[in-house]
Parts: C-alpha cells; structure tokens; sequence
C-alpha cells in the first residue's frame, strides 16, 4: 500500500513535468520566431534619407562574352559587407531585367557578403624585422555567399558562368577598390563549380576579367 | 582504348595524393600525332539542358563519335576519354590527356547561352623551366607550362571556324580537365549560331565539325614546328 503522501507528490512531480516540457517547448518557438525575425530584417535596409550614390556595375554581355561598365545611381547602405550586398542585388536585379544581355532567373542571389583582409606578400623588405605575424593589407578578400535556390537556376555553359563570377569580382572591385579577390560560396558551403562549368574552389582576382574577355569574331 | 582511358585513372589516383611533376612537354620525335576528345558530362552528371529532352552530355559524345570518326579516315590517331553514358571526373579525363602524349586535347562542350562557338584556354599564366630543371608543378596547374602551345591550338580552330562564316568568342576561364592536361588544349563550347539556329542544327555542326577536322589537320603540321 502507496502512503497518501508519496502518491500527492508522484502527481505533483508528474504536473510540474509536464508543465515544465510545456514551458520549455513554448521558449523554443518563442526563440526560434526570434532569429527568424532577426534574419529577416539583417542587411538590405538602407536609410531611406541616404541619398543616392553613384555605382559602377559591370554588366556581361553573352553575345560578345564582355564586361562593359554601366553607370547607376543607387541608396546603399553605409555598412561595408551590406553595401556589397545590396550593390550585387542591383547588379543581378538588372541581369533579371527582361532583354538582359546575360540574362539570369529573378530569384534573391546573394545571401551574405563577408570581407576578409588579405595579408600582405610573404616577401620582406630586405633588413627589415619581421614581427613573426604577416602584416595587415589594404586589400580585401570578399566572400560572397550565393543562394543555392539562385545557383541551381544559372544556365549551364563555360562562357554564361564565367561571366557572372567576372562580373561579379569587377563590379565589387569597381565600386570598393580595397576588394581585389573573390570566393564564392554556395549555401555556405564550398562548391565545385557554378552550374557545372566554372570553377568555384579558387579565389577570382578582381583585375581577371580583363585577360578573360578577350576577342570576338567576326 | 579503354586500356589507356584505365591506366590514366589510375596514375592519375596516385600523383594527385602528392603533387604531380611535370613531365616535358610531348616530344614529336617519341609519339605520333594523337588527339584527345573530351566529351564533357555524362551518367547522371548532364551538363546544361539544350532543349527539351536533350542534354549537354548526349550531344558532346554524339559530337565526339562524329568528330572522332572524321579525324580517324584521315588517318589521324583519336582517343575519346569517354565513349559511352558515365560521368568521368576532371581528374581521370587530365589522366586519359596526359598518358595519350596527345598533340591537341579537346573538351567538347554545349549551352544555349550566346551564339556560335565559344574557345577557351585555362586562365592561368604561362611559365616554362629553368633551363636544364624540371620543377614540381601542382597537380592544378600543370597546363600552365603548354599555355602557348593552347593559345597557338586555339588560334588554329579559330581561324578554321571563322573561315566557316561562324562567330567566334575566345575567353580564359578555370576548367577541368584543361588545368592538368599537359597538353595543348582548349574547350570548345557550342552556342546556338543565332536565333533561329540551336546547337543542334545538323548544318551548322557539319559546318563545325568539318572546321575542326580542318584545323586539327593543319595542326598536325603545324604542333611540331611549336616549342
């Protein structure tokens, strides 16, 4: 025979379980709603009294496989990473333009954009200490991570998928000098190549383009 | 065939683990010469969607056959680094170039972007040896030592198609298998040759294969006077 009493706290311990599960349960939507919410406002918003600036987008044209500037006037947000951003989104919002040269799906492309300092050459001014740690460069790597919703809509083809990395690289390097090398990544993670052609595991120099359009005949 | 296709992936498994010495570029004097076709894709890997119901990689190998079959009735050696439906890597394809010692190495691509035939070379910089030195190269960049000779293969094919009456866009780009294939080599990536024109217009790829024959004949003269 159970005492009274233990069976009053086995059914107290038993609500207070349960109650506590609830309550757990009810912190995890409370938190989960919360870093949604943070990711849906994250960079994209430019003060709406900024003026606009003017941007240099370097738009490829698949007819003639070139990058030609193109003058725009834009608001772009102050923060370097969401000004690169919001500069790519205005690049790939015109390539989803109808009649586009390089035309591309109107999907959101650019999930995030990240800069890396470059450290500078490993060659050391003769007689010059060396501090045992690279010295800081001006330059910048930036990272620009794709949308894979974006990727697995980029039409297949070596001369489509490389110009838009090239286009890409020399539109950041066009508007953001510091930004001399760009690495792309795919969701987050590394991938192969951008719809089965160009090559997405190295580093793109911002100047390549001007050796990699070249020539078109006739 | 085959024999040569399996020894290249296999040799090409062991040097990847390290990093691969560069041998000399192929001397005319020790191989007769071979030309490699890449046809690009494959298995389940298909490549860019030309139009409903075909892919990149069944028009690449059909191209290749086509190809292979006009070279070898002029009595120039072929060997194809893929005859059927199966996905090869980049590296087994730079492995099949490599053990061919082959005087132009092709990979044949498609898309339905642009218009007429778009060449490319690898994008990285050209550089010879020391005199008397053969340094290790990696494995990603060995094409850089027969840059010249793939811009000059290039320059051969472009002349070819143009005196085809088909556009012509050269570029650089990064690509396996080119990066590693110590050969000379270039991709070949046919566009529509315009609107009313796919791909797959039979006299429009008549017209290319007849101007890569061409060209793949007079560099058969031409690849031994190169450095």
């Amino acid at each position: 025979m159970i005492p009274r009493w233990q069976q009053s706290i086995f059914w107290i311990l038993l609500v207070s379980i349960v109650g506590m599960a609830a309550f757990l349960i009810r912190l995890r939507e409370r938190a989960q709603h919360r870093l949604l919410a943070v990711q849906d406002v994250a960079p994209l918003t430019a003060a709406t009294d900024a003026p606009p600036v003017p941007v240099t987008l370097m738009m490829a044209n698949d007819a003639d496989g070139s990058l030609m500037p193109v003058q725009r006037s834009e608001t772009l947000p102050s923060e370097t990473t969401a000004r690169a951003r919001a500069l790519l989104e205005v690049l790939f919002s015109e390539y989803a333009a109808p009649n586009s040269l390089h035309p591309l799906a109107a999907l959101p492309a650019v999930a995030d954009v990240y800069l890396l300092p470059l450290p500078t050459s490993p060659s050391q001014p003769p007689g010059q200490p060396s501090s045992g740690q690279p010295p800081a460069s001006p330059d910048d790597l930036a990272v620009v991570n794709l949308s894979g919703n974006f990727v697995a809509h980029h039409p297949s083809g070596i001369e489509t998928e490389t110009l838009t990395l090239l286009s890409v690289a020399s539109t950041l390097h066009a508007n953001m000098p510091q930004i001399t090398q760009v690495h792309f990544l795919v969701d987050g993670q590394q991938k192969d190549t951008l719809a089965g052609h160009a090559d997405l595991t190295r580093n793109y120099l911002t100047t390549e383009h001007e050796e990699s359009t070249v020539e078109s005949l006739p | 065939m085959l024999f040569l296709v399996a020894t290249g992936v296999y040799a090409q498994q062991g040097s990847q683990s390290l990093r691969a010495t560069s041998p000399p570029p192929p001397s005319p004097e020790d191989h007769g010469y071979v030309v490699v076709l890449d046809a690009a894709h494959g298995g389940a890997n298909l490549g860019a969607l030309l139009q409903a119901g075909l892919d990149e990689k069944t028009f690449t190998l059909n191209l290749a056959n086509r190809l292979s079959a006009q070279l070898r009735a002029r009595s120039i050696s072929v060997i194809l680094t893929r005859n059927a439906d199966v996905d090869i890597s980049g590296d087994a394809r730079a492995g099949s170039m490599n053990h061919a010692h082959a005087a132009a190495c092709l990979s044949l691509h498609a898309t339905a972007s642009g218009n007429g035939v778009h060449l490319f070379t690898s994008s990285l910089p050209s550089r010879a040896d020391a005199a008397g030195q053969r340094d290790f190269v990696p494995w990603q960049t060995v094409q850089s030592r027969f840059i010249t000779q793939s811009l000059r293969l290039e320059s051969e094919v472009k002349t070819a198609l143009a005196r085809e009456q088909i556009p012509v866009l050269l570029g650089r780009t990064t690509l396996m298998p080119l990066e590693s294939a110590t050969c000379p080599a270039i991709a070949v990536e046919i566009a529509p040759l315009n609107a009313s024109t796919p791909a797959t217009d039979p006299k429009y790829q008549q017209q290319i294969v007849d101007a890569l024959v061409s060209a793949l004949t007079h560099w058969s003269t031409d690849w031994r006077t190169q450095p």
